[in-house]
């Protein structure tokens, strides 16, 4: 990270730390608390579009550590997110547990289910992996879709919403406090991840397995780890998923949606948490503004008519990605990076 | 200098469109009088994606029939607005768009497909909001129920087509069953579907050959192996519970190779009538439709009042590009209005607030319509959700060699079947 010219980091505790000066500090807690008070004045549907943006962005993280940190491509995150959701919604609906008790074992599951379609990851690499694990999306909703007696098929099934006390996740306000705190747990969680030995190895993995492997990393036992972690986060953003529909259905999980999770790792840029988060919500709010966007054009230009500017706006959407994918293939991160350098170096160029 | 000139460009480029925009803006429209109430209706539906052709019919249909209302001063005093929300068809967007339309005060949600009001229905029953759906499932119409269809559960219309089947087919000439099957994309409404045909056909081994169903993965559009499957298990009958492009393609694939089968397929076959045969051409002749509504060639009240709707409010262009008098869509879109209409109309008679949802969820459950063969008449007055209980069938024939829907049965009860 680049620091203000003069000050420089005296200690390796200051060099690896994710907040290095007291500024950083006091920035994120009065960010934090600024949008623990959104449920306090903002109306159901941003709390709606916030809460997806929860979910979107600790599935993301997932895929991050997986591919952006591991190199290990996965096309099944959303199928993975569907395992997360069944677990919550058969061990709660079928046996009864709680489902804050359903949390940590929706995570587990995940995580068991993807090392599974994680382990050719050791055998084969790049696009062999990647259809692997595009398997896993189809099998797993195949699957799903056919223990019928479990997840009521394809007609799905209610989840009950997480309750204590008079606290239900029902409510969009309540989830938001869930989904806010989950993902800044996650985030704290994968940020940590990347910059401990495990961390580390995944990173040299990625770079170059060989050598990973010369250096004594075993790599069957990090791949599989890192499928495990990626897969854990996807089972977290099901559950949280399973709380904001409270009803799933197998064609809730789309290879659609786990491309955009592709798209979202590479438009955040690969390797960054930071920029798994941005692109998340980049993704994410820019498919609002086009709907906001639909929406007021058809209201105000009615002869051209709503739906063909709501058709306009999914070409405008990816025009949008397109566009900067070519100007910034290095991610948003890599754009934040620099104008945080340049803010710091003004007025010198470099 | 260069830049300077590009600049200039982009600005004449700006005059000249924006007079263009501008003879399309919106004149400001009057503001309600103080004494005029306004009924803010949501609409929730694909209007860009996989079944957008329905989803923008039924959106059209909707707001002439909601304009209709108001010229006509049927409802004195009373406004509609509608606000829209395209799902793209994806399930992901349900609930953003569920607290979009909350968050623009509307007082009920009109939705067409089961996954939508399905979605929906958690944040509808929490937020004591009213969903008036087309077709419906047990999961959608379990108490409490918020949310009232049109149609009733696919499963039911499934097992009609097999008891017309019993009572049309000739058992003394043939000496035999016929031979029967179902063949369904792998989705909710293929699922009930095929649940509703294996049991029906399962409890009758003496009237029916009951074969099996054959599970297709959805998008599925190449139906070479499953209509060789369903010939070489010498079928006479198949019942198709998928959307008219597959169905059009299973008759495609049939004609091609000379199966003899006959097809069948629901209302949601056909919804698109004007799509299936600019693609499917005569091959989709003969092909069977059960369904509630009415085509507009029956020529009775409801369809009549619906053509003369169409044309009031649309171009000629439109309609003949959008194909809305061939979209059954446009249809459930003025059944919808009419729904709106009944609604409000019974919370005004009764001294109620019209814009308040859970009244207007009160007089859902009290609701009758008769649409006048525009639809069977309806009503949710038995609290169950599902509107109608009476199906007619078609079967499409050629007309000058133009592919058109003759009605063969009309009205029958769908709840029959059941012993």
């Amino acid at each position: 990270m680049a620091m203000i010219p003069g000050d420089f980091s005296q200690s390796y505790e200051r060099d690896i730390a994710i907040f290095r000066t007291k500024t950083q500090w006091v920035v994120m807690v009065i960010g934090l608390a600024i949008m623990l008070t959104f449920p306090l004045f903002m109306s159901n549907y941003w709390l709606s579009l916030f809460n997806f943006i929860f979910v979107t962005v600790i599935a993301v993280l997932g895929l991050h550590l997986v591919t952006g940190l591991c190199g290990q491509i996965s096309l099944g995150q959303s199928a993975l997110m569907c395992v997360g959701a069944y677990t919550v919604g058969v061990l709660s609906v079928k046996f009864g547990i709680s489902v804050w008790a359903c949390l940590p074992l929706a995570g587990l599951v995940t995580g068991l289910i993807g090392m599974i379609f994680g382990a050719p990851a050791l055998r084969v690499k790049e696009f062999y992996l990647a259809m692997s694990t595009l398997a896993a999306q189809f099998i797993i909703v195949w699957v799903v879709s056919h223990l019928e007696e479990w997840t009521g098929g394809q007609l799905g099934m209610y989840v009950p919403p997480a309750t204590i006390g008079g606290f239900s996740s029902a409510s969009p306000s309540n989830l938001f406090y869930i989904g806010f705190i989950l993902t800044i747990v996650m985030i704290a969680v994968a940020k940590n991840i990347q910059r401990t030995r495990v961390g580390r190895a995944f990173i040299a993995i990625r770079d170059n397995d060989i050598a990973a492997e010369v250096m004594g990393i075993n790599l069957f036992r990090y791949k599989l780890l890192a499928f495990f972690i990626g897969c854990f986060f996807a089972g977290i953003a099901g559950w949280m998923w399973a709380m904001y529909l409270q009803n799933i259905n197998p064609s809730q999980f789309t290879l659609k949606e786990s491309l955009w999770m592709l798209g979202m790792v590479i438009v955040g840029g690969m390797g960054s948490t930071t920029g798994a988060v941005m692109g998340a919500v980049f993704v994410r709010g820019l498919d609002m503004i086009a709907d906001y966007a639909s929406a007021w054009a058809g209201t105000v230009f009615p002869t051209i008519g709503e739906q063909a500017f709501t058709a306009f706006s999914l070409i405008i959407f990816g025009l949008v990605i397109v566009i900067f994918l070519i100007y910034e293939p290095r991610g948003l991160y890599h754009r934040w990076e620099l104008f945080k350098a340049s803010y710091r170096l003004h007025p010198y160029a470099y | 200098m260069k830049n300077r000139i590009k600049l200039v460009g982009l600005v004449l480029v700006c005059l000249l469109v924006l007079p263009l925009l501008l003879a399309c803006a919106k004149a400001p429209s009057a503001t309600p009088a103080a004494t005029e109430k306004v009924i803010t209706v949501g609409y929730l539906n694909d209007l860009s994606g996989a079944i957008s052709c329905c989803g923008i019919a039924d959106q059209v249909g909707l707001k002439n029939y909601l304009q209709y209302i108001q010229d006509e001063k049927r409802i004195p005093g009373v406004k509609f607005d509608v606000v829209s929300w395209d799902d793209r068809y994806d399930v992901s967007r349900v609930a953003a768009g569920y607290r979009y339309l909350l968050d623009k005060g509307v007082n009920l949600i009109v939705t067409m497909a089961v996954h939508q009001s399905e979605t929906m229905r958690p944040m509808a029953v929490a937020d004591k909001m009213l969903i008036l759906g087309y077709n419906t499932s047990e999961l959608n119409i379990a108490d409490p129920i918020w949310c009232f269809t049109q149609q009733p559960l696919t499963e039911n219309a499934n097992a009609s087509f097999f008891n017309w089947v019993t009572q049309n087919w000739d058992y003394q000439k043939t000496g035999r069953k016929p031979v029967v099957a179902e063949i369904n994309w792998d989705n909710s409404m293929g699922k009930a579907g095929a649940k509703g045909a294996e049991a029906y056909c399962k409890s009758l081994p003496d009237k029916l050959d009951w074969k099996g169903t054959i599970v297709v993965p959805p998008g599925t559009m190449d139906f070479s192996q499953p209509a060789l499957q369903l010939n070489q298990w010498g079928c006479d009958y198949v019942f198709s519970t998928m959307v008219n492009g597959p169905t059009t393609n299973l008759m495609k694939e049939k004609n091609a190779r000379g199966y003899k089968f006959q097809v069948c397929t629901g209302g949601w076959g056909f919804v698109c009538f004007k799509q299936s045969k600019d693609v499917g051409g005569k091959d989709i002749d003969g092909l069977y439709w059960i369904s509630a509504e009415g085509w507009h060639t029956d020529g009775t009240a409801g369809l009549k009042l619906a053509d003369t709707i169409c044309r009031r409010y649309n171009s000629a262009s439109d309609i003949e590009k959008l194909g809305y008098l061939e979209n059954i869509c446009y249809n459930f879109g003025l059944v919808f209005g009419m729904e709106v209409e009944f609604l409000v109309k019974g919370a005004i008679s009764a001294g109620l607030d019209p814009t308040n949802s859970e009244v207007l969820r009160g007089q859902a459950t009290k609701m009758k319509i008769d649409p006048q063969g525009l639809y069977p008449p309806m009503t949710w007055s038995n609290a169950k959700g599902s509107g109608v209980d009476k199906l007619r069938m078609y079967q499409i024939k050629l007309v000058n060699g133009v592919p058109e829907p003759a009605l063969i049965t009309d009205w029958f009860d769908v709840t029959k079947y059941k012993k």
